[in-house]
């Protein structure tokens, strides 16, 4: 099952579209016209809620055009999308999940996607686009965090590989996101393919972890000292130390799970060319950057230096690992839910 | 009786296994005033709420000035029928005004503002309630709330009104005053009217003939004095007063006389008053109202009685009478000899005012 | 002409009622017996094979009879403070004792969260400090945590009825036990609950009932907790891969069927407990109260009920709405206005607060015409089968309401318009505004009507003219209760908004969700003014319709 996971050095892979870059400041002015014509557009989007709407208002102070912001979780707002399309006309314009595997399977295989390939991101590699209709514009790390006033640096170490999380001291001590999206349920198959089911077993069963709803309901257990260490978080959590919470991202030895986030044009998009352009602006230097420096995770486009605050509170993937085929492993998800259901006694 | 106006006929109505309304028929003349009276659950009110259209009856017909207003299953609607109805809650609207009450039914005729103005304040006047125009329900009392509701229903000038017990909730005086009043505006008005009350001698003041009804049907009609003095039925006659009932069988007939025997007395009644035809033999219930008995010195003919009771009253005394009848009911006016209680006396009854109807044995007396 | 009208009238009458209260559940059905998608008695044979369900509906039932309980007890023990002793300040008891009922449980549930985590609940953190211990005192993930949080919200549903009842019995039937040389305590087991038994039976029930539909409390305590019960099962199964919204649809036949059998078993006590009122008569007040102990407990009960359901929550919330970050200690807190300035910023929150006010306005609007329109048909022309049918949305919980307006209007033109929520609004409200007003005109000479329909007028012009204004402070508060219903809506509305037309309690769950905390405290907390805002208006203007 492995083979499905392959291990890309980020930086590597971002090279080979190094170019995209210089063609993001020319935009066409025809577009601009046009999609400025339609004075408004509406964005479908799992992404995350403060990256959401500092680029919606980023892109209003640029084009004068409005977002509105329907954010649901990726299941729910597929579901949404896929039902309002078959009876009808959805409301969506821009159409955002976390995932690629929702994204092809979903939407795209209904042909609720127009081909439409934004500039900047022609050079995308095959596993992050679906054919010309969806691209990944970032990619959101499944990782751990720990409360620095609740964790010793002894244990900090322990925490950096997940066999460690077994260790006794950490017991009724973690929390745990339950596996309800693709990115958590990735991070829970891969658990369970590494070190076998009864690695989550012996998490929930022994170790006693408390299952969260949510990564921000789990990432606010941590910030708070509800518990020292929690599983499943993307580095969101670590925008609240700048706020002065005693927390921290860490970076994993085993492997960081990382899922982007992937964009389109909806078919029947009532502002479809406002539509195309905010698809265009998302791969723009300025938004990439953005959308870093509000959530953490991690730029598509190369090029992209995000001003990461005190390397402390963070620590990047480095051991980054994405799936090849994410339709296949998203059935291997949903194929396994059922058992970790009854494990977290849901 | 004056030509029919309105006429109902075998009406029936029926909820579930109880007959509400049993074939009952009566006509009302035009500026005639009937009244419905009986026990409560007679039927009187609902036959008049047929009448109104506020009930459906379940066969008969109702009709007015010859038009149809229901047949069978098939009714005009009340908005239709152009009848007034006065209810016994008054039910005088409360958020409005007492000149916005009587204006209501003018404002649904779309009758012009200054017509409006004119005939509500003249009907008020009328009622003697003009000052009261601006006031609201809270700030009347009973009297006035019934003047209110009357001049709500006789300002649109319907073909009919239909009282029902509308004095019912007034005390006594007032109560004694408005039947004469109400009598007064009908004639008045030349208005006819179905008046539904279980007080008879209300009926007596207001109405022109008055219906005695008894489990759903009309026992009797006619005017006041002849359902008195000439009751149809023992229902009637208890419902109607305290008269005297004495039951016997027929010995036969001499001219024109009935001749009964009551336990071992013999009376004769006018066949004309005798309700059935009296064949040799049969039972038969003698009707002799208290007027109908003479009380008089010891000596004088007739049977022999020994007072047993003395209930004075205002202008009447009711004087009982131990007789080998049994015991009967005279009255005196004040200003006769009464009798002391124990006397003895003569009992004498009027032939001319005996009336007779058929014993009835098992009747169960409902009248109050 | 006007004749056609009047069928016209009743003809809409019924036809909204159809639409609104029997077409969603037709569509359901189909989905949830699996034939939407030719897999016939699919949703069935997996539920009766899915291991959980034993465990999911042991909570469920458990759950509901525990919180009805201790409702029960904590309402009439409020019912005989506030009506049968002479504590000090009742008007002020009586009113803390009503506020949750304001608040949605959701927001007793964020508020719960903060004061009872294990590890750094503000209640918690006082008791380690306090005693020492290393347990925390008290859970709020587990199942006497989330019990807590529902027995505090519907113990006020549980009092109002008890009160009613103990207004309405005849003080003579307890003072001849008192002269009898009865104790208070005795008087009270004797006489005055086996009075007031048919209240309490029927507000038991209607707790029952109100709980097996909870589900935001449950959702948000549930997951740490490992607590399903069936309405967090059906957003479990629409929620989690793969969503199935079809066995979802079949959980909501089970569940709208559970609470449908027992609303009837609610009506018929009602209906009986009508019958039992006739006993006392109305305005009959005690004049002797009770003082002493029994007292002095009752007191502390009432208060410390108002210290934990309403004033360590608001300060709760209050702190929260304030905190640069979620922390419960003191040394580690950052207090900042941000939270607020980025709520009211928001346009979210402006367009939350916009559609929430006009949805529940119009809803409430609609909700009581249709159910002055019921009652006056149910009662006045004897339609009873109407007023059943408008009560009949009582028996549906949010959740399930919620699923059958997706299945019934996706694809429709309202789906995605505040449309879509004013029917949803108003199919919830109308047992509450057919029941508000039925009362009143009930209440009212039927000649009043039938004098209007003698002089000529029909149905719309007696209904407008002259019923609604008679009754119209019933009309007001009857307005009023759907008003502040669609103010805390959160079951039906998160199923079917849309950016454009999200609402208040929608924008509370979605900042839960996505953790910003601090902003849903905020705005939980501008909920719970608006809330006792509108009461306090309600009951000036109440007092000045009833003296007109």
């Amino acid at each position: 099952m492995l083979g499905r996971i392959t291990r890309s050095g980020l930086l590597a892979m971002a090279a080979c579209f190094a170019l995209c870059v210089q063609s993001v400041g020319a935009m066409s002015d025809d577009l601009e016209t046009k999609a400025k014509a339609e004075k408004s557009l509406v964005w479908y989007t799992s992404d995350s809620v403060q990256s959401a709407e500092a680029m919606a208002k980023r892109f209003q102070q640029k084009y004068g055009i409005s977002v509105q912001i329907n954010r649901k979780t990726t299941l729910p707002l597929v579901e949404q999308f896929v039902a309002e399309s078959a009876r009808g006309r959805s409301p969506a314009d821009v159409f955002t999940v976390i995932g690629m595997g929702p994204m092809a399977s979903g939407i795209a295989e209904k042909k609720l996607l127009a081909s439409y390939v934004p500039r900047g991101a022609e050079k995308l590699p095959a596993q992050y686009r679906v054919g010309d209709t969806a691209f990944a514009y970032i990619l959101s790390p499944m990782g751990v965090a720990y409360n620095t006033n609740l964790v010793k640096p002894e244990e900090v170490a322990l925490l950096k590989s997940y066999k460690g999380w077994l260790d006794p001291r950490f017991k009724g001590r973690m929390a745990i996101t339950a596996p309800i999206g693709g990115t958590t349920g990735g991070n829970m198959l891969l658990l369970q393919e590494r070190y076998g089911v009864g690695f989550i077993e012996a998490l929930i069963k022994d170790q006693k972890a408390v299952v969260y709803q949510t990564v921000a309901t789990t990432g606010d257990a941590v910030i708070s000292g509800e518990q020292a260490i929690g599983l499943n978080l993307t580095p969101g959590v670590a925008l609240q130390a700048a706020a002065g919470a005693p927390v921290r991202y860490l970076s994993q030895d085993d492997w960081t799970f990382v899922v982007p986030a992937v964009a389109g044009v909806s078919a029947n998009a009532s502002h479809p060319n406002a539509a195309r352009l905010f698809m265009n602006f998302l791969f723009t230097e300025e938004a990439q950057k953005l959308h870093a420096d509000t959530s953490y995770w991690i730029p598509i486009l190369p090029g992209v230096k995000p001003s990461y605050p005190k390397a402390e509170w963070l620590e990047l993937p480095k051991n980054p690992v994405t799936t090849e085929d994410p339709i296949k492993f998203d059935r291997d998800i949903n194929a396994n839910i059922g058992n970790w259901r009854k494990i977290l006694g849901w | 009786m004056k030509s029919s106006f309105l006429s109902i006929s075998s009406l029936t109505k029926r909820f579930g296994d109880v007959t509400v309304l049993n074939d009952v028929s009566f006509e009302l003349g035009k500026g005639e005033c009937v009244a419905l009276v009986g026990p409560s659950g007679c039927g009187k009110t609902t036959t008049l709420r047929c009448i109104g259209g506020l009930e459906y009856a379940d066969s008969g017909s109702i009709r007015l000035e010859g038009k149809t207003l229901s047949e069978g299953p098939h009714a005009v609607v009340p908005q239709d029928r152009q009848m007034g109805m006065v209810f016994q809650s008054y039910s005088v609207w409360p958020h409005l005004t007492v000149f916005e009450n009587v204006a209501f039914g003018l404002k649904l005729r779309r009758v012009s503002r200054s017509e409006i103005e004119k005939r509500v304040r003249d009907c008020l006047s009328l009622m003697n309630i003009g000052h009261l125009a601006e006031r609201k329900s809270f700030q009347l009392s009973g009297g006035q709330l019934q003047r209110v509701a009357l001049a709500r229903t006789l300002v649109v000038e319907p073909k009919v009104v239909l009282f029902d017990e509308p004095l019912s909730n007034l005390d006594a005086q007032l109560r004694a005053h408005m039947r004469t009043e109400i009598r007064a505006l009908l004639k008045r008005l030349n208005m006819s009217a179905v008046y539904v009350t279980h007080d008879q001698s209300e009926a007596s003041v207001v109405a022109d003939r008055t219906a005695v009804m008894h489990q759903g049907g009309i026992k009797q009609i006619g005017a006041w004095k002849d359902l008195y003095f000439v009751p149809s039925s023992r229902f009637v006659a208890e419902f109607m007063g305290a008269g005297n009932l004495l039951d016997g069988s027929v010995k036969g007939t001499e001219g024109n006389r009935v001749i009964v025997d009551v336990k071992g007395t013999t009376l004769q009644i006018d066949e004309d008053r005798c309700a059935f035809e009296p064949g040799i033999g049969s039972a038969i219930t003698v009707y002799a109202p208290r007027e109908a008995i003479i009380l008089s010195a010891l000596g004088q003919s007739g049977i022999t009685g020994r007072v047993t009771q003395v209930l004075p009253g205002p202008s009447i005394f009711e004087v009982s009478v131990d007789t080998p009848l049994g015991t009967l009911m005279s009255v005196k006016v004040a200003t006769d000899d009464i009798p002391q209680v124990g006397e003895q006396c003569s009992v004498a009854l009027l032939p001319a005012h005996l009336s007779g109807f058929p014993f009835e044995p098992d009747h169960v007396t409902e009248a109050h | 002409m006007s004749k056609y009208l009047d069928k016209g009238v009743l003809g809409a009458v019924w036809l909204s009622l159809i639409v609104l209260v029997l077409v969603p559940l037709v569509f359901i059905v189909p989905a949830g017996l699996g034939l939407t998608d030719g897999n016939f008695l699919a949703p069935v044979v997996k539920f009766l094979n899915d291991e959980r369900l034993p465990a999911v509906l042991r909570n469920t039932f458990l759950l509901a009879t525990c919180v009805t309980i201790v409702s029960c007890i904590l309402g009439v023990l409020f019912a005989l403070a506030v009506e049968r002793t002479s504590m000090r300040f009742a008007w002020l008891a009586h009113q803390m004792i009503m506020v949750p009922i304001l608040v949605s449980p959701l927001v007793g549930a964020v508020a719960w969260v903060t004061l009872a985590r294990p590890s750094t609940g503000f209640i918690n953190v006082a008791w380690r400090t306090l005693t020492g211990s290393r347990d925390p005192l008290f859970s709020i993930y587990s199942f006497a945590g989330i019990a807590l949080v529902i027995s505090l919200h519907v113990a006020p549903y549980v009092y109002i009825n008890v009160r009613n009842a103990l207004q309405n019995i005849d003080g003579a039937m307890e003072e001849a036990a008192a002269i009898l040389g009865s104790h208070t305590l005795t008087t009270w087991f004797r006489i005055t609950i086996p009075l007031a038994m048919p209240a309490i039976l029927s507000s038991a029930l209607l707790v029952f009932v109100l709980t097996l539909e909870t589900f935001s409390v449950v959702g948000l305590l549930g997951g740490p907790a490992g607590f399903v019960t069936l309405p967090f099962s059906i957003y479990l199964a629409i929620n989690l891969p793969p969503g199935d919204w079809n066995y979802a649809a079949f959980e909501g036949l089970l569940l709208i069927t559970i609470t449908g059998l027992l609303m009837i078993l609610y009506w018929k006590v009602i209906g009986a407990s009508g019958q039992y009122a006739a006993i006392g008569g109305k305005g009959f007040r005690l004049v002797s109260k009770v003082g002493g102990k029994v007292q002095g407990m009752l007191v502390v009960v009432v208060w410390s009920y108002a210290v934990i359901a309403v004033v360590l929550p608001v300060a709760a919330l209050l702190l929260q709405s304030f905190l640069g970050f979620t922390t419960s200690r003191f040394d580690n807190m950052i207090f900042t206005l941000a939270n607020w300035q980025r709520l009211l910023d928001a346009p979210a929150f402006r367009l939350a607060f916009a559609n929430t006010m006009i949805v529940g306005a119009v809803a409430a609007t609609i909700a009581v015409v249709i159910g002055l329109f019921v009652s006056h048909f149910s009662i006045f022309e004897r339609m009873r089968s109407l007023e059943w049918l408008a009560g009949l949305p009582l028996a549906y919980p949010g959740i399930v309401l919620g699923m059958a307006f997706i299945f019934t209007y996706n694809g429709t033109f309202i789906y995605g318009t505040l449309a879509i929520l004013i029917l949803a609004y108003v199919t919830q409200f109308l047992p509450f505004t057919t029941r508000a007003l039925s009362a009143p005109v009930m209440q009212l000479d039927k000649g009043m009507d039938e004098a209007g329909k003698i002089l000529g007028a029909y149905t719309m012009r007696r209904v407008m003219r002259i019923t609604a204004p008679i009754v119209r402070s019933a009309v007001f508060s009857a307005w009023l209760i759907a008003f502040t219903r669609g103010i805390r809506e959160l079951n039906v509305s998160i199923f079917l908004y849309t950016p454009a037309t999200i609402v208040m309690p929608v924008l509370i769950w979605n900042y839960m969700e996505q953790g910003t905390f601090s902003q849903a405290a905020a705005l939980s907390l501008l909920q719970l003014f608006a809330m006792l805002f509108l009461v306090a208006i309600a009951e000036r203007l109440g007092r000045r319709f009833e003296s007109v």
